[in-house]
């Protein structure tokens, strides 16, 4: 269904007792595909707001509108209201893969999208919102969190500059979406390049960025866009943590750890990093206790076992 | 009528580096050729560690995925494979070299018979030609013999039963019996067995030998099963230890080249045989090592969704993923211990 305002959309779809699939909500002509990935136990009460922004897509086996953070449903159930917002730049054209929730010629999406998350803020007056996004996904949520008060970005693995990613991706993007500038002008004469370059040294947006040490987009990604906010705001508010994954490499990044992080910024008592920190060890504590690995040691049993296996074998042979 | 003025001109995208310089890693095309396989085809896999990979693949993707020897009904997931049960469509354990393979098939046929086929070790006794899939032994040689028996009858059905033969060639270096040649997938002493200059000596297969093992094998298979095809893929996995003179990262691209070549020739050669680049698709520089866990050697779960998403692109079959697996069964892995 859409929407022509965020207030109905909040009162029919986010505060009634079902969940839909998605709804779009028309924001300035265009159409936001919004889903509903869990809500806060007592409507009554200001509770953190999540938003979630998926990264680039594969055509061929993924079907728009695309949502980021499933993964959190569970763990965030009657703590928050967490909504997903698709890129509406995507169904321009069977063609593109990514877009960075940039829009295109008169195609505003990232004005379009700071007005829906603004609204959503007036509407529901959350006690923080809490912007997510991984990979090409951290664009929009590093870009809005700047405009958002009492905000935290919690991205991983982030595609914030756009012009640092792969030529062919952007060439497809740039022709689709912009054909009439001329392919030598530089992208940030006319969008958002790097998505942290509005922040202001005043911003008091919470950043927390968080990448593999295996990624490939580590130096070109995740280092320049730190140390941007960084130099910005002298060291304010800003944690860049590159983590270790045996399981995960190159970009790709733990969704147990990014949900630490994210349901840290939940449940800590302000949006401070310090805070946030805390209770994000609070929260791994307990997480790596109950992931233990179980090792399996040869013992007596095995003797036993080898030898109903033996007994067993040499009964099938003779049936 | 235009004119052709170089023989490059008309070439596809895949034929130049650039698609590989701008692209994704994880968005290139076209990387196999075209297999002629489809999951209504009677599969059946073997070779080194990486090859249990895909036959974990194959299973969970619905295709026709031979297990000649299924598990016992009392066994647990995590014990059948412990006990070499499900890892591949027989009991045979790694087969890491083509010399392996080509006895295995020589053995099951009956025009061979090896001398020294069980292991002692405190009082156990192994099955050496496939001592990984049994972690005690058993309580008798007698019994091990018996087992290989059973054993050989399942992969000579397994050989005259498959359509399409998936096997994964690992290693050139092997341990020999002085007796009468017999490979065996690790040094006596690893595992089982005790390890003596009078018995065993130490062998690095040459191309020329590699490819003429592999056209016996493929020879005998055809023999006994006309339709058969069989689909040959190299492992990414690095030696884990080389008895050779050479440093192992030296010995590791010596034996993955002598490999490579024998099965892309082999595949240019003869039309049912066909080649997957599951070892270019993780060991290529332009992946920058990212499919390596942290031990550099083996693959991690990312690296094989690539290459079975590669996989299955080469006969239009989609991939379904697979649960992730850390627990590769790997003889190889137990040199590990005597590194100094």
């Amino acid at each position: 269904m859409i929407y022509s305002n965020v207030r109905d959309w909040v009162n029919n779809v986010l505060l009634s007792g079902d969940k839909t699939e998605y709804d779009c909500i028309n924001i300035e002509n265009i159409d936001f595909p919004v889903s509903v990935l869990a809500k806060n136990k007592d409507i009554s009460k200001s509770c953190p707001l999540v938003i979630f922004f998926h990264g680039s897509i594969n055509r061929e086996t993924q079907e728009i509108p695309v949502f980021e953070g499933k993964f959190t449903s569970k763990k965030t159930e009657g703590k928050a209201n967490v909504v997903s917002v698709a890129d509406p730049t995507l169904a321009m054209s069977p063609i593109l893969r990514t877009t960075w929730y940039a829009g295109a010629q008169d195609y505003d999406v990232p004005g379009a999208l700071r007005t829906l998350i603004k609204n959503l803020i007036d509407e529901l007056k959350p006690s923080r919102t809490i912007l997510c996004g991984g990979s090409t996904g951290a664009h929009p949520a590093l870009y809005q969190a700047s405009f958002v008060p009492n905000g935290v970005a919690v991205v991983c693995n982030p595609i914030g500059c756009i012009s640092q990613y792969y030529a062919a991706h952007i060439n497809e993007y740039r022709s689709t979406c912009w054909p009439e500038i001329d392919e030598k002008t530089p992208l940030k004469e006319f969008l958002a390049d790097m998505s942290v370059s509005s922040c202001e040294e005043s911003s008091p947006t919470t950043f927390i960025i968080l990448s593999n040490a295996r990624d490939s987009h580590l130096v070109k990604q995740s280092i320049p866009i730190t140390r941007l906010l960084i130099s910005k705001r002298k060291f304010k508010s800003t944690i860049f943590i590159t983590k270790f994954f045996s399981k995960f490499s190159g970009h790709s990044y733990s969704s147990l750890d990014w949900l630490g992080w994210i349901n840290a910024a939940i449940n800590s008592p302000t949006t401070e990093i310090s805070d946030i920190g805390s209770q994000y060890e609070y929260i791994t504590g307990i997480l790596e206790s109950n992931n233990f690995p179980k090792v399996k040691i040869t013992n007596d049993e095995d003797f036993l076992m080898a030898q109903s296996i033996y007994e067993y074998e040499i009964a099938r042979s003779q049936e | 009528m235009s004119i052709k003025i170089s023989p490059y001109q008309d070439l596809p995208s895949k034929s130049f580096w650039k698609t590989v310089r701008e692209n994704h890693y994880f968005d290139l095309e076209s990387l196999s050729q075209p297999i002629s396989l489809s999951l209504s085809d009677k599969i059946a896999t073997a070779g080194s560690c990486f090859a249990q990979h895909i036959g974990r693949y194959m299973k969970n993707s619905g295709a026709e995925y031979l297990d000649m020897e299924p598990r016992p009904d009392f066994l647990s997931d995590q014990d059948a494979k412990r006990f070499g049960y499900e890892v591949y469509s027989c009991r045979y354990g790694n087969i890491y070299t083509v010399r392996q393979l080509l006895q295995l098939m020589e053995e099951s046929q009956g025009s061979r018979e090896p001398h020294d086929v069980v292991w002692e070790k405190e009082g156990r006794f192994f099955d050496a030609l496939r001592p990984s899939v049994d972690p005690v032994g058993l309580s008798s040689a007698s019994q091990v013999v018996e087992m290989r028996k059973r054993h050989l009858k399942a992969v000579d059905n397994m050989f005259r039963s498959l359509d399409v033969f998936v096997f994964t060639l690992g290693l050139t270096e092997a341990w020999v019996s002085n007796e009468d040649g017999t490979v065996y997938p690790t040094a006596a002493g690893t595992i089982a067995g005790r390890h003596t200059p009078k018995k065993y000596h130490f062998k690095n297969y040459r191309y020329n030998e590699v490819m003429d093992d592999l056209r016996k094998f493929w020879g005998l298979l055809k023999a006994i099963n006309p339709k058969a095809r069989m689909l040959l893929t190299v492992s990414p996995v690095p030696l884990n230890a080389t008895a050779s003179d050479d440093h192992v990262l030296v010995a590791t691209t010596r034996s993955k080249s002598v490999l490579r070549a024998v099965a892309g020739d082999l595949a240019e050669d003869e039309n049912d045989v066909f080649y997957f680049p599951s070892y270019e698709i993780i060991s290529s520089h332009p992946s920058r090592g990212m499919f390596y866990e942290p031990d550099l050697r083996n693959v991690n779960d990312g690296g094989v969704q690539l290459v079975m998403k590669h996989f299955f692109s080469a006969f239009n079959e989609e991939s379904k993923s697979s649960p992730s697996d850390g627990d590769i069964i790997c003889e190889e892995a137990e040199l590990e211990k005597f590194a100094k």
